[in-house]
């Protein structure tokens, strides 16, 4: 049964189209690529008791919202794992695993949303889920470049841009699908009409001589919910959500689709190549890109897999530096300063044209690549990032001092480029371990590889959130230089002595300390993310010189035959 | 896991030291797998994995002085000698 599956009986016939692997392959990663709209669930997520609003017993938006940092971990584990896996059984199999981990993981975690088990939650999307993203990214990956020698660039690119729109075709499925299996709980009537009672904090109403929870819906929540409704006072446990049915589906969904994918996977004969090609010939001087091969554990003992890891972990940690400011950054500096041009609706279209720009970039940058050579692409990468970040904070001092709309465009052309290159980081990068090591082995290398992509899941949350709050700080300490001490003890109630703990209750905030600020004082909201883009330029210039010093591969790694 | 930074350059070099770390845990990785070294293998780079995420949860100092410890322990316990890999 399982022989199906084997490397043995995907051995292309003569005469194979080697086009037919590129759907297959765009099947999976389109998949596979939804993990990028994991926001999405969090509304939902945070209301599978109060469906309406959250009630007393639903999760945190912090509880949930660390999934996705799972199952991109689990993601680079497991790609590294089932990389070496991948050479051996062969790319039908590890798609077939693959689709039943991305799908039974969804199956999985929708239990959990049911029985409100947290847990289940994250072993299903985040563990069993990430599991089946790594195997699912690196799948196609070495089937691709040995079936398109004469294109490596673009063929992993056109995979790899499946994985960047998966985010955008999943935005299309999961809130519809949400809408559909939506119930709304029983609405008692407005807060006047009803009696409520607080006991710890819950809001309570007395039923048949029972008292249950309720959640009260205000104006201001009405815009949150998924179908309109009155503002008053809804019954909790009485409706559902309706994101632990969507999960069940969209799991069936991918799993088919996946399966189907896997099944179109082909592996050319030993020794093909496509007519008319012949490989470039070997000049060490001037040629980065091998004949001979590197077999996966020996290529984790040179220097040049580790350049390449840093390469790839420091592009994406800065691209993850900007992805996750972004959106607030043209909210906080352009909303304030060009409010009748950046309002919400603008705001929402942007991050529309992240996920587009991030999509093109893939696919533009990796066919580039074919042509301008991988070390010359990378060299654009770092040496336009650099460029580009440094002068982000200077686009953002000019805009609050002088709110034109040609700074507004700059920051937008000037992000979308970033995002580009972001991509082009990921789509690029199994061509130029082909290069260096040679195709037999490419995709165990490459999964080994991703664990980069893992660390810098981490880095780069990391470094914007520490960093903005170091910011925040001395961006308040200064301000606070400059108040009245009386003013601020009849703003805020205490004294600057307390400062530490207004500033943690969110008593005091850079817009509340800048409405009694002395006129003239500048807004420091505007540099809160200078330190940000400028220690992401530091990052990129490391990764500038492991991408400048590359060189081919000492003759005593090769593999002897 | 609770770290705070103080300035930019504490988290470029948490960012740095990370890198380092797990490099270093595939490159014994790659070592152990051309010396034959069987569950050992596996096993020996996991201690220094929990070792180097133990060490990292008592500040940076400690992973600082973690990681050579590691990396020479490796050195004294790993068999003599290697083999290339043949196809």
């Amino acid at each position: 049964m399982l022989d199906i599956l084997s490397k043995k009986h995907i051995v292309a016939k003569e005469g194979f189209n080697r086009w037919l692997i590129a759907p297959a392959a765009l099947g999976i990663h389109l998949c596979i690529g939804s993990v990028y709209a994991w926001s999405l669930f969090n509304p939902a997520l945070i209301k599978r008791l109060g469906v309406v609003t959250s009630a007393a017993d639903d999760w945190t938006l912090k509880s949930v919202v660390w999934i996705f940092t799972v199952a991109i971990v689990f993601l680079g584990l497991a790609a590294a794992v089932g990389g070496k896996w991948l050479e051996k059984v062969g790319p039908r199999m590890v798609g077939t695993v693959s689709a039943i981990c991305w799908g039974g993981g969804f199956m999985v975690g929708g239990v959990g949303i049911l029985t409100g088990e947290l847990w289940l939650l994250y072993l299903g999307y985040g563990v069993i889920g990430g599991c089946g993203l790594g195997l699912g990214y690196v799948s196609p990956v070495g089937t691709l470049i040995r079936w398109f020698p004469d294109r490596r660039g673009m063929a992993t690119g056109i995979a790899i841009m499946g994985f960047g729109g998966g985010a955008m075709i999943a935005k299309f499925m999961i809130e519809p699908f949400i809408k559909i299996y939506y119930k709304a709980p029983e609405y008692l009537g407005t807060v006047d009409a009803v009696e409520l009672i607080t006991q710890s904090g819950r809001r309570l109403v007395e039923i048949a001589g029972e008292l249950r929870e309720v959640v009260v819906v205000g104006a201001n929540d009405l815009a949150g919910m998924y179908a309109p409704g009155p503002e008053g006072v809804y019954l909790v446990g009485t409706g559902t959500v309706g994101v632990a049915q969507a999960f069940f589906t969209l799991g069936a969904i991918y799993f088919v689709i996946m399966l189907c994918a896997a099944f179109g996977y082909r592996i050319p004969r030993e020794g093909w190549k496509p007519a008319g090609w012949e490989p470039p010939a070997e000049d060490k001087l001037k040629s980065m890109i091998t004949q001979h091969h590197v077999h996966i554990d020996e290529a984790l003992k040179t220097r040049q897999f580790y350049q390449l890891w840093v390469i790839l972990c420091f592009n994406v940690t800065a691209g993850i530096g900007v992805l996750g400011v972004a959106k607030t950054m043209m909210s906080e500096i352009f909303g304030s300063t060009l409010p009748h041009i950046v309002d919400a609706a603008f705001a929402s279209t942007y991050v529309l044209m992240i996920s587009l720009f991030n999509m093109i970039g893939r696919i533009f940058w990796a066919s580039s690549s074919d042509y301008i050579g991988r070390r010359n692409t990378y060299w654009i990468f770092f040496t336009l990032g650099i460029i580009l970040y440094c002068s982000i904070p200077y686009t953002a001092q000019q805009v609050s001092v002088n709110p034109s709309v040609v700074w507004l465009v700059y920051f937008y052309a000037a992000t979308m480029l970033i995002f580009t290159m972001y991509g082009g980081g990921f789509a690029t990068i199994p061509a130029y371990l082909a290069d260096i090591f040679g195709t037999k082995y490419v995709g165990g290398i490459h999964g080994r590889l991703l664990t980069a992509w893992a660390s810098a899941g981490v880095f780069g949350p990391l470094a914007i959130t520490s960093l903005r709050e170091i910011s925040v700080k001395n961006a308040i300490r200064d301000l606070i230089e400059k108040i009245d001490p009386t003013t601020f003890q009849e703003k805020f109630g205490a004294g600057v002595n307390q400062l530490d703990q207004l500033v943690a209750a969110k008593t005091v905030t850079i817009n509340k300390l800048m409405e009694i600020a002395p006129s003239g004082t500048v807004d420091p909201t505007s540099g809160l993310y200078n330190t940000t883009m400028y220690l992401m330029a530091v990052v990129l210039f490391v990764a500038l010189i492991m991408n400048a010093t590359m060189r081919p591969v000492d003759a005593k790694h090769h593999m002897k035959e | 896991m609770s770290i705070s930074f103080g300035n930019s350059t504490e988290v470029f070099i948490f960012i740095i030291l990370c890198s380092v770390y797990v490099c270093s845990i595939l490159w014994i990785y790659g070592d152990a797998a051309t010396r034959d070294m069987g569950i050992k293998g596996t096993i020996l780079p996991l201690i220094f994995v929990i070792a180097a995420a133990l060490a990292l949860t008592k500040g940076m100092m400690m992973a600082l002085i973690a990681w050579p410890v590691g990396y020479i322990g490796w050195f004294a316990l790993r068999p003599k000698s290697s083999h290339a890999i043949v196809e």
